[in-house]
């Protein structure tokens, strides 16, 4: 057993611990927001009227009954458990089975094709010469096929930065959530409506470019570039990230992501992209249509969004919180004195 | 003997609260013997409990449900759990494989790892 010298989960992210701690967080975080966005649905668009222009009195009612109820009945509480408990265990199971949604809740190991591929089996020919520094700044996310990403939330951004040595790169991926299609009635009353960071951070392979070692959520796993497209100056315009966790020859995640440098995209340069990682060879791994979830943008230039309820989440702060978390993540990012320890 | 008594006692106790829904005790044994029980535990067994007609009923709904769907999905599960144990049988150690387990139940959390 475990001795008090040895740490539970190593935090270098190379063990299986980690690796099973990152799959069950993300298999209990998707089961767990289903609920979060629909009890929100349900607070605004109970009827009758508000109060303070804020929430509905026949919501607080339909609360307190519901708490009085589970509070006075001990085993109408129980039940109400247990039921919730199958609806877990249903929800998981058929994220196993692949029968939710390919695209964000794909939970099998293995599934498809065994284990991770090597960069050299999936970089395109546009890869050649690959610079990265020209690989900085925004991208737009246009689909992915990710469980670490909820098909809910939509405006997916990554702004890439790398360090001053060079050698390392932050990846500071924005999100707007919940999407006005996942929740027309309270979408714009969401604490993230206006936008919400979080970070991966990056080790890149001077020896191979296009690879970078990707830290975030506990663990460790290798991105690869896969391809990239360029305008008439060499620039950038589209590329094709793939994210491949293996332990022990089993693959317990991946991720693929199209990116572009404009939030719009037709529908033929999305074919184009799922033509080009199916010539990669991943569409075993989930690249084709019917596995990528296609993420919606808002218009450039469209403001934030302002409401009562958005001036509720400002007056206790939440805007700061999330400025405060972006600003201590830049500081450590340039924080060098831990590199190579 | 005492104690197959005050098990046989219970056990009747909780086949008759599921089909009738009414939670019947055992005090006989308890105040014959107070020195083998705790107080606090009598006290508890005595409080009357407010129920529902519908209690039994909906327990046994869910519990049906649970069971049914966890039978469902049992050959994904097996084949999950498989996958694990091959990869634990790769070379990781047990201590890393249960690890998570361990966590788990000694402190959950809802955060990412940090």
């Amino acid at each position: 057993m475990h001795t008090a010298s040895r740490g539970i989960c190593d935090p270098d992210g190379s063990t299986l611990c980690v690796c099973a701690q990152f799959w069950t967080f993300f298999a209990a975080m998707h089961p767990l927001l289903k609920p979060a966005i629909w009890i929100g649905e349900v607070l605004h668009t109970s009827p009758g009227p508000l109060l303070a222009d804020f929430m509905p009195y026949s919501f607080i009612a339909l609360n307190v009954l519901a708490i009085g109820l589970l509070n006075t009945l001990p085993r109408m509480r129980l039940a109400l458990n247990v039921a919730l408990l199958g609806l877990f265990l249903n929800f998981v199971g058929a994220g196993i089975e692949g029968t939710v949604d390919l695209a964000d809740y794909n939970m099998a190991l293995d599934d498809g094709v065994r284990g991770c591929p090597t960069y050299a089996q999936v970089k395109q020919p546009s890869m050649e010469g690959f610079d990265v520094r020209k690989y900085t700044g925004r991208w737009y996310e246009h689909a992915f096929h990710d469980y670490t990403q909820f098909s809910d939330v939509y405006d997916t951004t990554l702004d890439i930065e790398l360090s001053a040595d060079g050698g390392r790169w932050l990846d500071d991926f924005a999100l707007r959530g919940p999407s006005p299609k996942a929740a027309p009635a309270s979408w714009d009353k969401s604490p993230v409506a206006n936008g919400a960071h979080y970070f991966l951070y990056g080790k890149l392979d001077a020896k191979e470019p296009g690879v970078l070692q990707e830290s975030g959520f506990g663990v460790t796993f290798p991105n690869y570039i896969v391809d990239v497209q360029k305008d008439a100056e060499g620039r950038y315009t589209e590329a094709v990230q793939f994210q491949c966790l293996e332990r022990g020859g089993v693959r317990i995640f991946e991720g693929i992501n199209f990116l572009s440098r404009e939030p719009r995209m037709s529908e033929e340069a999305l074919a184009a992209m799922h033509e080009r990682a199916r010539v990669a060879g991943m569409f075993p791994y989930g690249a084709s249509p019917e596995q990528m979830h296609v993420v919606p943008h808002v218009p450039p230039g469209t403001p934030p969004l302002q409401n009562t309820w958005q001036s509720a989440w400002t007056a206790i702060g939440v805007d700061k919180l999330l400025a405060l978390l972006e600003t201590t993540t830049h500081s450590s990012f340039e924080d060098t004195s831990g590199i190579d320890k | 003997m005492r104690l197959t008594l005050l098990a046989a006692c219970c056990v009747h106790a909780t086949a008759l609260t599921l089909r009738v829904g009414i939670r019947t005790s055992c005090p006989a044994l308890p105040r014959a013997f107070p020195c083998l029980v705790d107080s606090e535990e009598v006290a508890k067994a005595e409080e009357p409990t407010e129920e529902t007609p519908f209690g039994n009923e909906l327990l046994i709904v869910a519990a049906a449900g649970t069971a049914l769907t966890t039978v469902f999905h049992a050959p994904a599960f097996y084949t999950f759990f498989t996958q694990w144990q091959a990869i634990a049988a790769s070379g990781v150690t047990g201590d890393d494989f249960w690890a998570p387990l361990q966590v788990r139940v000694r402190a959950p959390r809802l955060g990412p790892p940090a």
